[in-house]
């Protein structure tokens, strides 16, 4: 009996092992430097434009989960960067899983909403974690008249020539 | 006396009521009141700066906003940034720059306008085509002419003219761009547009702009041979109008495979049943030691108008340097848009739609393969099928593309190599959106709607439907 116990014993320390074994080895295996969004470049950043184009490597095939969340600020908090809605004022707005090419890109043009904006982008792909970002889109309007603090500037030396 | 004078009067007073009459109630044949107009009339007039046009234009919103066009009759970008332009090139109360590759390239980032030719233009040539008297400086820094960015922002406007990474900023004193500025507005807030990106985006230092998502197809369009359905009579007048001369004094030559000869002092024109059109004047007595391009191209200019036949949106789009028996000339190349877009002969016959032979002011030859738009209606909607965006049409011939930079550099395995991709990307030097005429049938021929990448020096033409490669060369 002992040594029907032990054989148990033994076969499901085993069975353990390998599987665990298994998950080492695996994660051992991605290299999480293949797995990169390219763009947004920023976590978090403001844009007057509502279509913003997603875009990043993943291994030729790898799916790649794009989730967009908004905000419907009914209670008037202002939402904005430094006011940022809690998870409860988010709602799904967007959801799609995009397949990366032969070149091992993946892209998606995206349609966002006016106010804060949050993105999930996740690659599905064990050992790789989901990277958010958020984007607040506000009218022109507002642009024009807070230029100077709202202007997002992705190049430099741009001013030699702008007069 | 006083009868005459009253029957004058009445017919006077009849004719003025026929022709207030036509012009209240009436849409009497136009034929009808143009009797006094010349035969030239009939067809367009083609001057110098029509050859000039650039082959599609990148409109700059922001820097997440580009979008390209082809087609200038909507937006009249290109008509309208004339003045500007010449304001640029003549203007002696300029400041000019040279700017790297990196900052050109940043400045799509705002506000703009920039204009690629298919080739690149002389620009003295464009001084002259413009009848622009006296020229600044930048004639002579800047020779030669591949594309024009226009600043559209609120600030000074200014110009970078471009070839190959030499950039030259020019910002003259008190210019008003507001016409251009206003368009471009006006664009940006009807959001009919595709969006364009670069492919910075991806890594890669270009000034390429691509569409990521395309809601769109192209209107399907059928075209036909025009030579094949003219008449005896046409086939006569299309002589004598390229001979200068009466019918009668023409040799006619039928030939068995249903081709027409016609011969007049040493000038041959042949319709070909294959729709080709060819004109040959020999070559005088008198040498042509020095070529000239502006006269060339005047001349040029000049025989389209008179002779031959000038198709809406034709536009110059190679010039090669010719030497014949010890004269030199030049050979130029034209193509010409259905509907705005570009579109790619796949008739090895001919080079391209037009292809004229001019030694200063001779026209040596002239061949030109008459296709026209057929204007039939589509037989479905057009957005019921969906174009490929050119990232996958380039996505889906990766191993292709990949192929040709190993075979091009003498490279055995893409392994060996980290960044081959980027490499491979780095490469294209051109992406266009076209039609594609297989020119299999005389009439109801399809275009294809293709991508056409300029790889490594050669244009490879995808199908935008399937990606299927149509075309080489």
């Amino acid at each position: 009996m002992f040594k029907k116990l032990l054989i148990c014993f033994l076969l499901v320390l085993c069975f353990i092992s390998i599987d665990a074994f298994n998950d080492v080895a695996y994660a051992s295996e991605i290299d999480i430097s293949k797995y990169e969004v390219l763009n947004p470049t920023k976590s978090s950043f403001s844009i007057t434009d509502k279509v913003y184009l997603i875009n990043g490597k993943a291994p030729t095939g790898t799916n790649v989960i794009i989730d967009i969340y908004g905000t419907t600020d009914l209670t008037k908090k202002n939402f904005n960067l430094e006011n940022l809605p809690s998870e409860e004022d988010y709602i799904e707005i967007f959801t799609e899983t995009v397949k990366s090419g032969n070149m091992g890109f993946f892209h998606k043009q995206i349609d966002l909403v006016k106010g804060i904006n949050k993105i999930i982008i996740s690659f599905d792909a064990k050992g790789t974690s989901s990277k958010e970002y958020i984007i607040f889109v506000y009218d022109e309007y507002i642009a024009q008249t807070n230029i100077l603090n709202a202007r997002e500037v992705r190049f430099g030396g741009l001013t030699n020539l702008i007069k | 006396m006083k009868e005459r004078l009253k029957t004058f009067l009445l017919i006077s007073l009849v004719s003025i009521s026929v022709i207030l009459a036509k012009n209240l109630w009436l849409h009497a044949p136009e034929e009808l009141f143009k009797f006094a107009s010349s035969v030239d009339d009939e067809f367009n007039s083609y001057v110098l700066s029509d050859m000039i046009a650039p082959n599609k234009y990148l409109l700059n919103f922001s820097d997440i906003n580009h979008t390209i066009m082809y087609d200038d009759s909507k937006y009249g970008m290109w008509s309208k940034s004339r003045s500007n332009l010449i304001e640029a090139l003549s203007t002696k109360d300029i400041e000019i720059t040279e700017i790297t590759t990196d900052e050109y390239l940043d400045y799509n980032n705002v506000k703009s306008v920039v204009f690629y030719f298919s080739s690149e233009i002389n620009t003295y040539i464009l001084t002259r085509a413009w009848d622009i008297k006296d020229v600044n400086n930048l004639v002579d820094i800047m020779p030669n002419i591949e594309s024009i960015y226009i600043y559209l922002g609120s600030s000074n406007p200014f110009f970078i003219f471009s070839e190959g990474n030499k950039h030259i900023s020019v910002s003259p004193k008190d210019i008003d761009t507001s016409l251009l500025i206003d368009e471009i507005n006006k664009i940006a807030v009807t959001e009919e547009h595709t969006r364009y990106y670069s492919m910075k985006e991806y890594g890669v230092k270009s000034d390429i702009f691509i569409p990521v998502e395309i809601d769109y197809s192209l209107p399907e369009v059928y075209v036909a041979n025009d030579v094949f359905s003219y008449s005896s009579r046409e086939k006569e007048q299309l002589a004598e109008r390229f001979f200068d001369t009466d019918i009668d004094y023409i040799r006619e030559i039928m030939e068995s495979n249903g081709s027409t000869i016609y011969v007049s002092n040493q000038k041959v024109l042949k319709l070909n049943n294959s729709g080709i059109i060819e004109y040959f004047h020999a070559l005088e007595n008198n040498k042509v030691t020095e070529k000239n391009l502006f006269l060339s191209l005047s001349t040029a200019a000049e025989f389209l108008s008179e002779r031959a036949e000038v198709q809406k949106g034709m536009y110059l789009a190679e010039i090669q340097e010719i030497s014949q028996d010890e004269n030199v000339g030049y050979r130029l190349f034209f193509r010409y848009r259905v509907r705005g877009i570009p579109v790619i002969l796949g008739n090895l016959e001919v080079e391209e739609y037009v292809n004229i032979e001019v030694f200063n002011d001779h026209v040596r030859s002239y061949k030109y393969y008459a296709r026209k738009d057929m204007n039939k209606i589509p037989s479905k909607t057009v957005d019921e099928d969906k174009m490929l965006p050119v990232l996958d049409i380039i996505d889906i011939n990766y191993n292709f593309f990949e192929a040709k930079y190993l075979s091009k550099n003498n490279i055995e395995a893409a392994e060996k190599i980290v960044d081959i991709i980027d490499r491979v990307l780095a490469s294209i030097e051109d992406i266009t959106l076209a039609y594609y005429d297989p020119c299999l049938k005389e009439q109801d021929q399809k275009l294809i709607p293709v991508w056409a990448i300029k790889y490594m020096g050669r244009t490879y033409a995808f199908d935008a439907n399937n990606g299927i490669l149509v075309y080489e060369r």
